[in-house]
């Protein structure tokens, strides 16, 4: 932000020691001794910050594994009467004129 | 005139409780007028609530100062329009706002439900009044919006600066009825647990409601973004700030519903995943505000913060416990025989797209607590910001993006090899050459070609399917092409609309990759009469105008753009802004977007001696893409939210010639079933 009474005089501090001849590693480095950790802008690949990067996958996974376990265990379940998928939640009182009509555009829709 | 809006809120808190007793009193002793009266007393709490609102606005638009909240985020020369949106500047009003929204629907849902779903609304009714109870307890007690100053001041403290802007008077409210709106499909979700009966009825009575507030979420969080891009001037619309991240999580969830419940309804499985989503929905709406008002998190948007955190911890972990203990409960009423043929097939793309979307989810909410968690573990403080958002969500994005091609167009149940081809040959030659052209033109990052390729295979699925449908009419009815495509989506809103909300994305997507990918900045000093180029544009600084009035001082500066060819095509106006009672400076960005890129300046400083200024450009590719994608997605909701008049018609038609009507059909035929 323009404005940012932060970030205006940092980035001239990082002009200088660019000038100085100071590379990122090293103006990075800088930055980390002086603040701390926090003022890296993403956890470093390494120790227990690991676990921030390798979290969301590692739930993928599980969730990706746990998917595919029930969706075995539904396959395994014998499949109902071809023409419905639902056979059960079927309206009762579905009107067989509606039907008919609807069977007929189906087929000419093929 | 503070004294009603307090009384207003207690009665409103007494009428939620009484609402509750009643209508459960009502159902278990079976006395309907118990029942009536609970919903008397929910229109009269929403009624009372919106006393308390309108005392709220009185005392900010008449400037009185008397009133802590008025001094603290208004002041007498705050613009009128300002005044009004004040009513969302601060903890109290946002909290009151957001329970009118509450009572407001909870009003909306007992109209719908006075003679519909008699066994299951009041409950619903219930969980909603309980919601209202916590927000109302709040404003009572703990937070209050109309505690007095000892001594009036002479003027406000103004609203701050940032918060002075359009896009932030219409971006929380929008959220805010996003995220307010969930609570009634999962009060009816929890409704269903709590009564048994399980089946897919709460989902159809709050389809639109679900989609609603998909809707408004979906603009909550555009106008955030816009508001970002605007007003905060450093060139980007979205840095995965806490805040933003709790806007963006129950939109994902929200997605991942309105997909799954879709198999649910066709083949009555996933129930458990669909109560599931919808409470995971509500309780992140909660944990939004959890985390903005608590200061757990630090954030840029934590213009209001207090000790309200403990409180919606508490809350939120009732909730959680509470509905996770009745899906245990319910948990075998609620196994279903599931049936899945094929990996190649809709309910499998759907289950991807859910696994993606609760996938996105979780990362982003990993990202916004492991801060909190890496205090707490290694007593070190770190930041998690946008450089790990967009590693980890990029390609989740892009598996998101191909399944948006690919779920619409595949069949349920199982899909053959041949219709596999027919279906998909021609969007993956459109996705395969956009490919190549982007190559041959030099795009060389692996993941901007991905993105542009996968896009254009959507792009064409949506094509071919649109060219289907239209093919169809023309053929059967004799349609027009024009007239073809207006009934192909008038008579199939549903379907239709949901493709372009489709294309919407897309779209959105196109612009957040090249803005992400190819954003140029230049920082430069320059005298009267100085230019400076970026990309093909040449920028002359021509000199600056002031103006200063009571409110605000300003200083304005006048920027030539030049073409590639030298031809003049815009002036630009930076400015720089002091506003006057806050004692607070701010920035005025110029913005010049075309649908190739952005011409974005900012006049960042100006020198003592008035004479040189400092501006910040940055060119933003096809950032512009992303707000017609939003808009998109806009008319693709009302596409899908629209009364579809025929089938509204032969289904009363049915319903007339059938005596026993079935009550499925019954409840799409009232309104708000659809």
């Amino acid at each position: 932000m323009p404005t940012c009474g932060f970030s205006v005089p940092m980035r001239a501090e990082i002009d200088g020691m660019i000038r100085k001849g100071m590379n990122r590693a090293q103006i990075i480095a800088f930055y980390r001794h002086k603040y701390g950790e926090k003022v890296l802008s993403a956890p470093t690949a390494e120790g227990f910050n690991l676990l921030a990067w390798t979290m969301p996958f590692i739930a993928l996974v599980l969730g990706g594994g746990l998917m595919v376990l029930l969706v075995g265990r539904w396959r395994s379940n014998p499949p109902s009467a071809p023409s419905g998928s639902k056979p059960a939640g079927e309206p009762s009182s579905f009107d067989p004129e509606l039907r008919r009509r609807l069977e007929n555009e189906l087929k000419e829709r093929r | 005139m503070p004294q009603l809006g307090n009384l207003a809120l207690a009665i409103a808190l007494i009428l939620a409780v009484y609402s509750i007793v009643a209508n459960i009193y009502g159902m278990r002793r079976n006395a309907p007028d118990f029942v009536v009266s609970a919903r008397h007393a929910i229109w009269s709490m929403c009624a009372m609530v919106t006393i308390a609102v309108v005392v709220l606005w009185v005392a900010l638009l008449r400037s009185d100062f008397s009133l802590e909240y008025a001094a603290s985020y208004s002041s007498s020369t705050l613009p009128t329009a300002y005044k009004i949106t004040a009513l969302w500047a601060g903890q109290q009003g946002s909290l009151l706002l957001w329970t009118w929204l509450l009572a407001i629907f909870t009003s909306v849902a007992a109209f719908q439900n006075r003679r519909r779903n008699p066994d299951t609304a009041p409950y619903a009714l219930a969980v909603l009044a309980g919601v209202a109870i916590f927000f109302l307890w709040m404003l009572n007690f703990v937070t209050r919006p109309f505690d007095l100053l000892p001594a009036i001041p002479a003027e406000g403290s103004d609203l701050n600066p940032l918060l002075q802007n359009y896009w932030m008077a219409i971006h929380p409210p929008s959220l805010y009825i996003g995220y307010v709106s969930a609570s009634v499909p999962f009060a009816f979700g929890a409704a269903a647990l709590i009564t048994g009966k399980l089946d897919d009825g709460w989902i159809r009575s709050t389809r639109r409601w679900a989609i609603f507030s998909w809707f408004f979420l979906t603009l909550g969080n555009l106008f955030g973004a816009r508001w970002a891009y605007e007003v905060l001037g450093w060139g980007g619309y979205w840095a995965w700030d806490p805040v933003e991240n709790a806007a963006f999580m129950p939109w994902l969830v929200m997605t991942a519903y309105l997909h799954s419940v879709m198999i649910q309804e066709r083949k009555d499985m996933l129930k458990v995943w669909n109560l599931s989503l919808i409470g995971l929905a509500f309780g992140l709406t909660l944990f939004g505000t959890f985390i903005t008002r608590s200061g757990v998190i630090s954030s840029v948007h934590s213009f209001t913060q207090s000790g309200l955190g403990p409180y919606f911890l508490s809350f939120l972990i009732a909730v959680t416990v509470a509905y996770t203990a009745l899906l245990i409960f319910r948990s075998k009423q609620l196994r279903s025989p599931a049936e899945f043929e094929s990996y190649l097939s809709r309910e499998a793309a759907f289950l991807f797209n859910n696994l993606i979307l609760v996938g996105i989810t979780f990362a982003v909410f990993w990202g916004t607590i492991f801060p909190v968690l890496s205090e707490a573990v290694r007593g070190v403080k770190i930041t998690v910001g946008p450089p790990f958002f967009n590693r980890v969500n990029a390609p989740l994005a892009l598996g998101l993006v191909f399944l948006t091609g690919i779920g619409p167009l595949i069949a349920w149940r199982r899909t053959t090899a041949d219709n596999l081809v027919r279906s998909f040959a021609a969007p993956v030659a459109i996705g395969v050459a956009t490919g190549i052209i982007g190559a041959a033109c030099g795009l060389r990052q692996w993941y901007v070609l991905t993105a542009f390729s996968l896009a254009a295979f959507v792009m064409g699925t949506v094509l071919v399917e649109f060219r289907r449908g239209m093919n169809a009419r023309r053929h059967l009815l004799a349609e027009p092409r024009a007239k073809a495509l207006v009934n192909l989506v008038a008579k199939n809103n549903r379907r239709y609309g949901g493709y372009v909300i489709h294309v919407g994305v897309i779209v959105a997507f196109i612009g957040i990759v090249g803005s992400s990918f190819f954003r140029t900045e230049v920082k430069k000093s320059v005298h009267a009469g100085d230019s400076f180029t970026i990309g093909s544009y040449t920028l002359r600084f021509l000199g600056f105008s002031e103006v200063d009035t009571p409110h605000l001082a300003s200083a304005t500066a006048r920027v030539e753009v030049l073409g590639p060819d030298g031809r003049e095509i815009t002036v630009m106006t930076p400015a720089k802004l002091f506003y006057i009672r806050a004692q607070q400076p701010a920035t005025l960005v110029a913005i010049r977007s075309t649908p190739l890129n952005d011409l974005y300046v900012v006049l960042a400083g100006i020198d003592d001696s008035g004479q040189t200024a400092t501006f910040e450009v940055f060119l933003t590719p096809l950032v512009f893409w992303l707000w017609a994608g939003g808009l998109l997605m806009v008319l693709g909701t009302v596409i899908v939210m629209w009364p579809n008049v025929r089938e509204r018609a032969a289904i009363a038609t049915v319903l007339s010639r059938s005596s026993s009507a079935d009550r499925e059909l019954a409840d799409l035929a009232a309104p708000g079933g659809d």
